[in-house]
């Protein structure tokens, strides 16, 4: 089964930027301009990485992360000013984010997930 | 009958006679006795002391006659009285000066009549007879002649120890009457006496001066220990010496406060005076006499306003325009640190306003003296130790009965301690003012630069994967890229403004960094003034920090060093880190026209500004100065080189711990 990566965005700008980027990978990637109906999907069917902006609209990156499994690993990425560390998610990054690193970044994580897979 | 003239003689007469206060006085034995006399050695049965009053002759004694007075133009003693030596009418029937007088043919039927003047002891003019009256012709002998001449004398006499007499009892009376008053003074004044006996070791003490100190005047020593005992041990010692500059002759007065104890054991405020009223022939006081007031109502109430005062650090002070002499309340000394020994003079008081104030103030007194206008006054001051003061002085003239300003009269006090904290207040108000717009402004500028970086992370997501898919646009996009970092830079610039991060965390950082952060700011600014920044960060700097407060602080510094620069051009603006031993030192010099000394005591005050009104608060410095000393940094302006230099001193640390 294909790797499940949703992303979270009121910009669908980058939303799009965000599948290309990926289109490489071998992953189903899933966007969602609503945080609701995101929420929505994450219950039926729990992505393997959740990548959340920290504004959206009518609730925050972090609130919407501690809404979900904690199980799932999460990278937030914002447009603020400062950068919170939060113990939520793996990996934090601000805008405008250097999209090599954020590939890079992926592609590993989908890499280990992967042998993790057939490890077990 | 002849009607008497009144002469000059005759009104003096009346005179000494009303003197002797004797006209209508009770019978006396003794010149009762006189009369009885004469009138068994002249054998004759009637025997007068006859008084001559202005119409009547009274009768201090009387002999064989029922009336007390008679008429004085039908009397004999009128006669008498003229006469030198005695009047003798043998038969005054065959007498012609008598023969028609009432008393002749009438009662008492006079026929035979003697007399001789009596004279008063002061002035010795006539003023009465003694004589002898019969119903019957009668032959007297030389022997009865000589012999009522000497009874009259007698009379005389007794008249002149009686006048005496009097006179002892009127100046009894009047002695009588001084002493009465003279101790009604002193119960009235409550005013004890001591009366000192310098020959012998006497002091009398009267029942006021016991009475005051609680003591039984009937069982108190007088001696000079009962007072010596009762002196505040404290008090003594000038106690005797004023006595003994009085008993040397050295003062005109005693005078002396002492405190004494009263038996019931309170202390007393006494004021002691007295006087040497007699010396011996050598002029060695022998007695010494004086009062004892108890003066402690007004002594407590002389502390509570002296307490008063210090409690409102507030004095009072009298200025006397003609001769420019100043007194002052004892606060008055305190604030101005001066020992109360020294005297006061308007022109020495003045001397310890600040050169402006001192101007000021003088014009305000002189202005109260030539047009009367009270004035009140919030001045600065150094005391006699060179302690910077606040005080509030406040004057008014008082006039003399001519309408002229004689005195100035007023208030002096210290209200350092109210203007400091109406400063504080200003400053606290100002700086919470600033806080609340820096507030507003990083939340906005926390709003502005999210909006911005969301697009830009479109603009440089699209350029890195056109890149990715058009590798020949490489150099395009190259500058895409770039652009889009120098916009990502300045907006993290507005970082510095926005509070979400916890003001109060201390890291190790890199003062470089610091630096860098805010020269994009700077740089700004500078830019639009012309100025050069000329920058040398040859070390990373590590310190122990809030980085967004010392960038700040920084950048204030850098911008007033910008500014610094005169309009025309040329500017420049040098910004050196490098270390010096143990510290990680920042030089911020521009190439302004420099501070000068008197200027550079006041640069981190609050408010002092040498900006144009409306471009600085003049908070700046004193904001910067209070990040860095919390910071246990020392900030300084270098005045031994040339162009203006701030120079920031951090402690170094060695080891980068944890770099944010």
């Amino acid at each position: 089964m294909r790797l499940k990566i949703y992303y979270v965005d009121d910009e669908p700008e980058i939303l799009e930027i965000f599948e290309m980027l990926l289109e490489g990978l071998d992953v189903d990637v899933k966007t969602f301009v609503c945080p609701q109906e995101a929420l929505r999907w994450i219950e039926k069917q729990p992505p393997d990485l959740l990548v959340l902006d920290q504004r959206l609209p009518g609730i925050t990156g972090c609130q919407l992360a501690a809404k979900v499994s904690a199980a799932i690993p999460k990278i937030l990425i914002t447009g603020d000013l400062v950068v919170l560390h939060h113990e939520l998610f793996m990996k934090v990054y601000s805008k405008p984010f250097c999209l090599k690193d954020l590939h890079n970044y992926i592609s590993q994580f989908c890499a280990q997930k992967r042998d993790q897979r057939s490890a077990s | 009958m002849e009607k008497e003239l009144k002469s000059e003689i005759e009104n003096q007469r009346l005179k000494a006679l009303y003197e002797l206060n004797i006209l209508d006085t009770v019978c006396e034995r003794e010149f009762d006795d006189i009369t009885a006399l004469a009138s068994t050695i002249c054998g004759m049965p009637i025997s007068l002391i006859s008084l001559v009053d202005d119409n009547r002759q009274w009768f201090k004694s009387n002999k064989g006659l029922s009336v007390n007075e008679t008429a004085r133009d039908i009397s004999f003693c009128t006669h008498t009285i003229r006469q030198s030596d005695i009047l003798y009418v043998k038969d005054a029937k065959k007498d012609s000066r008598f023969k028609d007088n009432p008393l002749v043919l009438g009662d008492p039927h006079i026929v035979s009549y003697a007399g001789v003047a009596i004279k008063d002891p002061e002035y010795s003019l006539p003023i009465g007879t003694l004589c002898v009256i019969d119903q019957k012709v009668r032959d007297l002998s030389l022997e009865q002649i000589n012999s009522l001449r000497a009874l009259g004398r007698q009379v005389e006499k007794l008249l002149e120890l009686k006048q005496k007499i009097q006179c002892i009892d009127r100046e009894k009376k009047q002695v009588e009457v001084v002493y009465s008053k003279t101790n009604m003074v002193l119960e009235n004044a409550m005013l004890g006496s001591w009366d000192w006996d310098l020959t012998q070791n006497i002091v009398h003490f009267d029942r006021r001066w016991c009475d005051m100190l609680g003591l039984d005047v009937s069982s108190v020593k007088h001696e000079l220990s009962t007072w010596d005992e009762r002196v505040h041990p404290e008090d003594k010692e000038k106690a005797y010496i004023d006595i003994q500059s009085h008993l040397d002759g050295k003062t005109s007065i005693y005078e002396n406060i002492h405190r004494m104890k009263h038996a019931d054991g309170r202390w007393l405020w006494i004021l002691d005076r007295g006087k040497v009223y007699a010396t011996d022939d050598n002029g060695k006081p022998i007695k010494f006499s004086g009062i004892h007031l108890d003066i402690t109502k007004y002594k407590e109430q002389e502390f509570l306003f002296n307490e008063v005062q210090q409690i409102g650090n507030i004095g009072g002070w009298e200025l006397d325009v003609k001769t420019s002499q100043v007194k002052w309340t004892e606060q008055v000394y305190r604030i101005y640190n001066l020992p109360t020994i020294i005297p006061t003079h308007k022109i020495m008081a003045l001397q310890f306003y600040v050169p402006h104030d001192r101007e000021r103030i003088s014009h305000l007194v002189e202005r109260c003296v030539l047009e009367g206008q009270p004035y009140r006054g919030v001045f600065e001051f150094i005391d006699a130790l060179g302690n910077k003061k606040w005080v509030e002085s406040a004057g008014k003239p008082i006039y003399s009965a001519e309408g002229q300003v004689m005195t100035l009269r007023g208030t002096f006090q210290d209200v350092t301690e109210k203007v400091n904290a109406e400063k504080n207040l200003e400053f606290n108000r100002l700086v919470a003012v600033q806080n609340s717009k820096m507030a507003s402004l990083g939340e906005m500028s926390a709003g502005i630069a999210h909006e911005i970086n969301n697009p830009l992370s479109i603009i440089n997501g699209a350029g890195e994967l056109m890149q990715l898919k058009y590798p020949e646009s490489s150099g395009l996009v190259e500058k895409i890229n770039k652009s889009v970092h120098r916009i990502q830079k300045i907006v993290n610039g507005l970082r510095r403004f926005s509070r979400s991060a916890p003001l109060s965390t201390r890291e190790v950082h890199s003062l470089r960094d610091i630096i860098q952060e805010a020269l994009v700011i700077a740089a700004i600014r500078a830019k639009r003034a012309n100025v050069e920044l000329r920058v040398h960060l040859d070390i990373e700097g590590f310190i122990f920090c809030n980085p967004i407060e010392i960038e700040q602080a920084l950048l204030n510094l850098m911008n007033n060093a910008v500014d610094a620069n005169d309009s025309l051009g040329d500017g420049w603006v040098e910004i050196k880190l490098f270390e010096d031993a143990d510290e990680v030192v920042v030089h911020i010099s521009d190439g302004g026209c420099g501070i000068s000394k008197d200027m550079a005591d006041k640069i981190y005050e609050p408010f002092f500004t040498t900006k144009d009104v409306d471009k600085g608060t003049g908070l700046g410095l004193s904001i910067c100065k209070g990040i860095i000393d919390s910071h246990e940094a020392v900030i300084r302006l270098k005045r031994d080189s040339g162009p203006t230099c701030f120079e920031v001193r951090f402690g170094r640390i060695k080891e980068p711990l944890h770099a944010s």
